[in-house]
């Protein structure tokens, strides 16, 4: 048992890979260099994927990488709307991003969402570009007012929300991560084939995993369409 | 584990690198296809329109052209039949009025030659009494006279009538 809190603590601990040497020293994470990978993987994968591309007679590359782009849009766009489709590119990249760093772990990075740094940031930018969105299409006067709808009573809970929103983001994020390692962890000790780890594995690490991703484009999403319609 | 640091700002610099990127790399170069094959369609489709636009047109000038046709048709027809009748009366008139002419022609033919015979037969007969008187007047008298002439006239006028 001793064993495996080690291993687990030794997983959750993001290690620092090495400091750049500014500031007095900006301490770089794993998790901040696992992202550089997924990072170069999506990029280089689109890149490959949106070679050449052609009007008619299509390869099989480019036709994946339209039914990738019209899907995720369209899937997006049904959630942030009609008038926030210049949100969708963040939030199918975001999607990609979530989704491969929560199943990364399956060829052996650690996932960069066990990191709280990097559920935070996304929950920031989320909420950045919630209120931004509310700024941009409603204007300050109108933005400010939405916090007395709908009545005035209720204005502490609305100016609250900014600070709950992005805070219940990172959490679910980075707790369901978190936990679905832990278990992951657990059932690998306590089982003695390969068999009950690999279904719980496609659970716990394929499904959970994607599930947040799009659990957490779908509520960005809803606060999105919530504050410019 | 649980602690903020310098690592989310530069997470937060990782996305937006990240974005930007799948923007120009993914996002751009399919956006940009799917947009030239809807615009070729449309230009396809509003090309079909016209055609079919033009073809309706086409249609419609036949048909107009068809009509047209059929009318001029029916006005020769209507025309010459109204011609052919004219004729027709002009003619049957012509004969009815020759016919007319030449009956009365007959008619009058008939009559002077009626007229002739007649006066034909009255000279012959006075000729014959004439002829008759002067034989039987050279041989008898008084009603021996009589009886020869009678019985010469009457014999010369059964020879005639044979």
């Amino acid at each position: 048992m001793g064993n495996l809190s080690e291993i687990i603590n030794e997983e959750l601990q993001v290690e620092t890979v090495f400091t750049i040497p500014i500031f007095g020293g900006i301490p770089v994470s794993e998790s901040v260099v696992v992202t550089w990978i997924i990072m170069a993987v999506l990029i280089l994968g689109a890149f490959l994927l949106t070679r050449n591309m052609k009007l008619h007679n299509i390869s099989k590359r480019q036709a994946f990488a339209e039914w990738i782009v019209t899907t995720l849009s369209d899937m997006v766009e049904g959630m942030v709307g009609e008038k926030g489709r210049a949100f969708i590119p963040y939030l199918v990249t975001v999607m990609l991003y979530v989704g491969v760093a929560n199943v990364c772990g399956i060829f052996g990075f650690k996932a960069p969402t066990k990191d709280l740094n990097v559920t935070a940031a996304l929950a920031l930018m989320s909420i950045l570009l919630v209120e931004g969105a509310g700024i941009y299409y409603l204007g300050i006067k109108r933005w400010l007012h939405k916090f007395t709808e709908p009545i005035a009573v209720v204005t502490p809970i609305n100016v609250l929300e900014v600070f709950t929103r992005p805070l219940s983001l990172c959490m679910r994020l980075f707790g369901n991560v978190i936990g679905a390692f832990v278990i992951m962890e657990l059932i690998k000790t306590i089982s003695r084939n390969i068999l009950l780890p690999a279904v719980f594995c496609l659970y716990f690490d394929l499904f959970d995993g994607l599930l947040q991703a799009y659990v957490f484009v779908f509520l960005t999403s809803l606060y999105i369409r919530e504050e410019i319609e | 584990m649980l602690k903020l640091d310098a690592n989310l700002v530069l997470t937060i610099i990782n996305l937006l690198i990240l974005v930007a990127a799948m923007r120009i790399f993914l996002f751009k170069p399919v956006k940009n296809i799917l947009a030239a094959r809807q615009a070729e369609a449309d230009r396809e489709s509003a090309q079909a329109k016209a055609r079919s636009a033009e073809a309706e047109a086409v249609k419609a000038r036949y048909e107009r052209t068809l009509n047209e046709t059929e009318e001029e048709r029916r006005q020769i027809i209507a025309k010459a039949r109204k011609q052919a009748d004219e004729e027709y009366k002009r003619i049957v008139g012509n004969a009815k009025a020759t016919a007319k002419r030449i009956e009365a022609e007959a008619g009058e033919e008939a009559e002077r030659t009626k007229a002739r015979i007649l006066s034909d037969a009255e000279q012959e007969i006075a000729d014959m009494i004439a002829a008759a008187t002067e034989k039987n007047v050279g041989e008898k008298t008084g009603a021996g006279i009589d009886d020869a002439l009678y019985n010469q006239f009457l014999s010369e006028v059964g020879d005639k009538k044979e």
